[in-house]
């Protein structure tokens, strides 16, 4: 009976590693640092990774955004942001770029983390490129800093196939995806 | 007995280990957000109806997934919520689709919701967001705002602008010679240099220097548009829509409304402009341009009024 019992366990453990809790491995990503297995404690608090990276981008050779800024709050107030790009190439989808650390000071519950994307990014296909409109409405999230401790991460994953209307002389971007911690 | 008490405890762990790793909950939520069924529309007529549907789609294969909040922070301003109010739990294969229907009565009103959703355009982009145990799913839609294309004008005969008549003497000269333009408060124009100096003048500066008042200005701007609209009408049979749009300016000039007299600059300035691209009747004769002579004729009759805007 122990057995079967340990069994279930590690079996739901198996489980667990092979989904992932919904996230993507990040360790892939070139000339990055590799993705922690949790917050970094620093002077200026936890320190956590904001990434970002595109999925369902089939047909995009390159779709480059342009950051604009991160800004992070807890209670209105603002945190330490570093940004690390000011833009990224979100074609490839097995790479979740790191755009931004974050540092929340002890006791701090719940953090509101901003993503401005702005400005003109570009992409390539092999029917043609072009540029890609993307100064609309930030991408906005809350999330309970014991769940971003999980990993030390938030990463927006932006759902390529449905982000990028066609326009016809350019594209636009209007964010549609998912956030995992 | 000890044995079954192991047996309990590493139960324990075990539903601790599981449920506490998020697979008792799923957490596998995307979310489809449509105005009007497009990702991406146009308000160009006023009163405008943004019908909004919000999807949240369980894709988790085999477990349901709990909803926690639904948000579109522009459109709560509006008397959005979610509904059924999460917290809720949607079965694997299932959704919830929620609608909203969001009435914006002026291009002015459009705008001034696009501000609020972080960048200041005539865009609204606003994002409809969702929680889930370990994370978040957000979806956009651009609803664009466009001012109301003005109607067709209808014309009864050509129109020319204030920029037209101020260069040409002879134009102007022909319409003083069907009598003299009232212009309210502004004064009666009978002479060409009078005339000239509406169409010349400054309407920040009075002729013998000093800064206009607010009601002196506008009321400047709306007269030399009437005077030119006057001498449409004279010289080449031109209807403004509504016809009383020339006499309503003259009246307002008599005024001290300032937001009457504001309220008539464009449309006049509208009718001015909108027949401008129809030939001169035959045998008018419109004169040269000859700007600089225009100008040194120029003598403004206006002066200071002494009053101000009425509230």
């Amino acid at each position: 009976m122990k057995k079967i019992m340990l069994s279930t366990c590690v079996c739901a453990a198996l489980a667990l590693t092979a989904c992932g809790g919904g996230s993507e491995r990040l360790d892939s990503v070139q000339g990055e640092p590799p993705a922690p297995s949790g917050p970094v404690q620093t002077e200026d608090g936890q320190r956590f990774e904001l990434r970002l990276r595109g999925s369902a981008a089939e047909g995009y050779e390159k779709l480059e955004l342009p950051i604009g800024a991160v800004r992070v709050t807890a209670d209105g107030a603002p945190l330490k942001v570093e940004l690390a790009k000011d833009s990224v190439d979100v074609a490839q989808a097995d790479h979740a770029h790191l755009v931004a650390y974050f540092y929340v000071p002890q006791g701090v519950e719940r953090v509101r983390v901003t993503l401005q994307l702005e400005g003109l990014g570009g992409y390539a296909r092999a029917e043609g490129s072009g540029f890609v409109d993307a100064s609309v409405a930030p991408v906005t999230f809350e999330a309970p800093v014991h769940e971003l401790a999980l990993r030390g991460r938030a990463v927006v994953q932006l759902d390529v196939a449905r982000s990028i209307m066609d326009m016809g002389s350019h594209r636009l971007l209007l964010p549609n995806g998912v956030v995992n911690y | 007995m000890r044995m079954k008490q192991k047996q309990q405890w590493i139960a324990a762990v075990c539903a601790v280990v599981v449920g506490g790793s998020g697979v008792a909950n799923a957490h596998d939520l995307i979310c489809e957000k449509k105005v009007n069924g497009e990702s991406v529309v146009v308000a160009d007529a006023y009163p405008y109806t943004a019908n909004y549907s919000f999807k949240v789609t369980n894709v988790h294969p085999t477990l349901p997934s709990i909803l926690l909040t639904a948000t579109d922070d522009v459109l709560s301003s509006e008397g959005f919520t979610f509904s059924p109010p999460p917290p809720v739990s949607i079965p694997v294969n299932g959704s919830l689709t929620s609608n909203f229907a969001l009435q914006i009565g002026s291009y002015d009103e459009c705008v001034t919701i696009a501000a609020q959703d972080g960048v200041e355009d005539n865009h609204i982009d606003n994002t409809f967001r969702v929680t889930f145990d370990l994370g978040s799913a957000m979806c956009s839609a651009r609803l664009t705002c466009e001012r109301e294309e003005p109607p067709p004008v209808e014309c009864t005969g050509p129109t020319r602008t204030l920029g037209f008549y101020k260069n040409r003497i002879l134009t102007v000269t022909q319409c003083l010679a069907q009598g003299a333009i009232d212009l309210g408060a502004i004064g009666t124009i009978t002479t060409l240099p009078a005339a000239e100096g509406i169409l010349w003048g400054d309407p920040a500066m009075y002729p013998e220097g000093g800064v206009r008042s607010q009601l002196d200005r506008l009321r400047f701007l709306l007269a030399r548009q009437t005077l030119v609209g006057i001498c449409n009408q004279r010289l080449f049979g031109a209807t403004p829509d509504p016809t009383s749009l020339l006499t309503d300016a003259v009246a307002a000039l008599n005024t001290t409304q300032c937001d009457v007299i504001s309220g008539l600059i464009d449309p006049v300035d509208a009718f001015n402009n909108g027949c401008d691209s129809l030939p001169l009747p035959p045998g008018f004769i419109p004169g040269p341009s000859t700007p600089q002579a225009a100008e040194a004729l120029a003598v403004d009759p206006t002066s200071n009024s002494g009053q101000s805007c009425s509230p």
